[in-house]
């Protein structure tokens, strides 16, 4: 007997989140360089203001989480700033003469971390509704 | 068809010294522009707002001075325009600010708008002037003004006037 067709759902969200988070990590050439939370703030800000003048500077830009020890942090950003803070932690070179870089090691949309596509056998009967957002689906 | 599209800013300075006029120089000006954008908009916006940015036309006179640039990055420029504050020549600072009058695709939009522009400032001064003879003065301008419609000599006579009134204040 043959093996039943795989179908795929695709879900779309139709209203875009107001903000992404990144998951972020400071890297230094040489090890033990600490920065506290608000030099870390300091350097973001003082990065985007390089690239992209005092108007973006002023994006609103919110770290919530860090870690002194790692340097890594969590940070939120409104969607429409993500593409120019990006391309400033890209372009970052050296904090206080030290050579530094960023290293970027997830984007999201969602605070959650909700998987995107899935893949179903069958038709899921139930589609919670998670407030706020409009899910459609696409059976391709 | 495959040109490059600029956007001319028409704007006018505004200043409480009547020596900050005088003291307009292309060069200082542009040089004064540039500046501001890569303080506004960083070295993104200074370098994208600085390849076909030019300043076309300056009037010491009436403080009206024509900007051009790109039509990609013309909202930098004009949003940059608010956060100029002074002006400095040989040490004198005077502060001032510019206004946007018209933003217009070509030059020739631009003046047809400044001729509109200087009869109905004619018509404001001549509300608020005091003297009988520069009255005189800037009644003959504006009869000059509206009497040669066709021709394009109403910007002469128009800054003609708008020189009396300088005088004055």
């Amino acid at each position: 007997m043959p093996a039943p067709a795989t179908t795929y759902e695709r879900i779309v969200y139709k209203n875009p989140s107001e903000y992404h988070y990144m998951k972020v990590c400071l890297e230094f050439q040489d090890h033990g360089v600490g920065l506290n939370a608000a030099q870390f703030k300091h350097l973001l800000i003082s990065a985007l203001k390089d690239l992209f003048g005092e108007v973006d500077a002023a994006l609103p830009l919110d770290i919530l989480t860090y870690e002194e020890k790692t340097l890594s942090a969590i940070l939120r950003i409104c969607s429409s700033g993500l593409v120019k803070l990006w391309s400033s932690l890209t372009l970052l070179g050296s904090y206080k003469g030290k050579k530094c870089a960023f290293r970027v090691i997830q984007v999201k949309a969602m605070p959650s971390w909700a998987v995107l596509v899935a893949q179903w056998v069958g038709l899921q009967p139930h589609i919670p509704r998670v407030a706020g957002l409009n899910l459609s689906l696409v059976k391709l | 068809m495959v040109r490059f599209k600029h956007r001319y800013l028409l704007c006018e300075l505004v200043s409480d010294d009547p020596r900050c006029r005088l003291s307009l120089d292309d060069r200082v000006l542009g040089g004064l522009v540039r500046d501001t954008i890569a303080r506004v908009h960083g070295t993104f916006g200074a370098a994208a707002s600085s390849i076909g940015f030019a300043v076309r036309y300056l009037n010491a006179y009436t403080g009206i001075v024509l900007l051009r640039c790109r039509k990609e990055f013309y909202q930098l420029v004009w949003s940059a325009l608010p956060f100029i504050t002074y002006l400095e020549n040989k040490g004198y600072r005077y502060s001032c600010f510019f206004n946007t009058l018209h933003v217009g695709g070509t030059i020739r939009t631009c003046q047809k708008f400044l001729i509109q522009y200087n009869r109905r400032q004619l018509l404001i001064l001549l509300q608020n002037c005091t003297d009988k003879a520069e009255r005189e003065a800037i009644h003959k301008s504006v009869t000059r003004s509206s009497l040669l419609e066709e021709s394009g000599e109403e910007e002469l006579s128009d800054s003609g006037g708008e020189e009396a009134a300088e005088a004055i204040e």
